[in-house]
């Protein structure tokens, strides 16, 4: 041992091992660690860990696969032995295989808790509520599963991560308000039907107060942004389409025929398509009555290629956690 | 208070072959720093006649501007238009083909609509060019409507924030301590 850290050759071998890791690979056989009290062990798991242990506190492995969450640069920043401002940690989440509903609705990145893994089997992504911090000669001993190499997932694994974290704290008013829409949700994502398809094509929620979240009454629009082939492009000047029986579509209350209907429509039918998709996101929001400091809710669906920032800064995004309290949406 | 005066507009849409009037209230010589600029939104008008803290819900019964006669009113371009509403462009198209406006975008129309009442008569493009008239605080009437509908939620002063800290001979009050302002219940100031 060198001052208690290790051979040079060994922590050398660590940080050539490190070199092929990147953020949201797998490791085949990794670890998650649970720490809890033995006396009040509260999730099923740590119950089931608790046992018969003497201890306060106890530290259970658990054998799983996990997802390195650390950042690509950090984790192949070399381990220099005796640099305590080194970077000798990486975090780890334990990889989990949801129910079809939930995972419908966290590929989207519409549940924070968790985020798919890029390139991984289907339904299965990383728990981000059970991250566990491991220093890195543990990593560097674990098998690498090889992974995709698609820079895209990767970098929707990445916002996952930070959205994770820096998701807005909505009022509960607003949750409770929305109930009704979040179970909607639920039931109907991930669905091979036209409506399915339609709520797939939804690429985020947002919510926008008028005037801020903080008065005592609040009228909230509720933005749909779709993918940007889903509303056609419209030309600055040309702003009169094609006529639209706008009562007629506002007479019709059957979500799946209104979705039905905007998948036989034209891409070209501007109005039409977009009076349908409005039709539509009224009806998801139907069900909602306004509660407590929600004064008003309505709905607005907007193509991804004009959202803009300022709106997104404006309109933080809808999460579908925490639906169902008797719910495991891990398989 | 300032008194506020009720003008009605009557235009028939051939495009739309409805009639659509426009309801404007509004309050005279209350825009801070610009000499004969425009006048308070009707929301933030009606706030202060009734010595309303904060904004209600949207109205529901109120006619609502329609937004091709607004933009041939006021000569702006459709994104101005979405710009100030607080939309896309492609939402505006949406509306100005007879698409369903919802009661909160129409109170925000009417504050396009209350901002062009004191240019009724004139040319298109002068309403366009009161509206985008830049003032000493490098704010026109426009951008600042613009802005009121852009507040991050972590960002709490605003251009209507500032509007709303009016004192009663409708002269502008940052500080709100003189005992005639009226507080207005927006979220804490920070800066």
């Amino acid at each position: 041992m060198e001052d208690g850290h290790g051979p040079a050759d060994e922590v050398a071998s660590v940080n050539e091992r490190l070199l092929e890791w990147r953020q949201g690979d797998v490791a085949a056989a990794g670890v998650s660690l649970t720490v809890a009290r033995t006396d009040l062990p509260l999730a099923t798991l740590s119950r089931e860990l608790a046992g018969e242990q003497a201890v306060e506190y106890f530290v259970a492995e658990q054998p799983t696969r996990v997802v390195l969450l650390t950042q690509t640069c950090d984790v192949v920043r070399p381990v220099v032995v005796g640099d305590e401002g080194g970077r000798f940690w990486v975090q780890v989440a334990p990889v989990v295989q949801l129910t079809e509903s939930t995972a419908a609705l966290a590929r989207k990145g519409r549940i924070p808790r968790f985020a798919a893994i890029p390139g991984g089997v289907e339904g299965e992504f990383a728990d981000l509520d059970r991250c566990t911090t491991l220093e890195k000669s543990v990593l560097a001993e674990m098998t690498r599963v090889d992974a995709s190499p698609d820079n895209r997932e990767r970098a929707a694994f990445g916002e996952a991560l930070a959205r994770n974290r820096g998701r807005f704290a909505f009022p509960d008013d607003l949750e409770g308000t929305l109930s009704p829409f979040k179970s909607l949700m639920v039931k109907r994502a991930g669905k091979n039907s036209c409506e399915g398809r339609c709520l797939d094509a939804v690429v985020q929620i947002r919510a926008e107060p008028d005037p801020s979240w903080d008065d005592e009454q609040v009228a909230v629009t509720v933005y749909f942004i779709v993918e940007a082939g889903q509303l056609p492009a419209t030309d600055e000047e040309a702003a009169v389409f094609a006529p639209v029986d706008m009562a007629a579509v506002e007479a019709m209350d059957d979500s799946a025929k209104i979705a039905e209907m905007i998948e036989q429509s034209s891409p070209h039918d501007v109005s039409r398509r977009h009076a349908l998709w409005s039709r539509l996101a009224d009806l998801w929001i139907a069900g909602c009555t306004p509660t407590g400091s929600i004064s008003y809710l309505c709905a607005l669906v907007e193509s991804e290629a004009d959202f803009s920032l300022i709106r997104m800064r404006v309109a933080p995004q809808i999460d579908f956690d925490h639906l169902s309290p008797g719910d495991d949406p891990i398989k | 208070m300032v008194p506020l005066q009720d003008v009605t507009m009557s235009r028939t849409s051939t495009s739309r072959a409805s009639k659509v009037a426009i309801s404007v209230a509004w309050a005279a010589s209350l825009y801070i720093g610009v000499t004969g600029a425009p006048n308070l939104p009707l929301r933030v008008a009606q706030a202060i006649d009734e010595g309303r803290t904060s904004f209600q819900p949207p109205s529901t019964t109120t006619l609502t501007p329609d937004v091709n006669e607004l933009r041939e009113a006021t000569g702006l371009s459709w994104q101005q238009i979405a710009d100030a509403v607080g939309v896309s462009r492609r939402s505006v198209h949406y509306w100005a083909n007879g698409g369903k406006v919802s009661p909160l975008h129409q109170d925000r129309l009417r504050d396009v609509a209350s901002l062009i009442a004191a240019h009724r008569g004139e040319q298109p493009e002068q309403v366009r060019a009161a509206l985008l008239l830049v003032g000493p605080d490098g704010q026109s009437p426009l951008s600042m409507l613009t802005r009121s509908h852009r507040r991050p939620s972590t960002e709490s002063v605003t251009a209507v924030d500032r509007l709303l800290s009016v004192d009663a001979n409708g002269a502008a009050s940052d500080t709100g301590t003189d005992g005639r302002s009226i507080p207005l219940n927006f979220s804490p100031q920070s800066d």
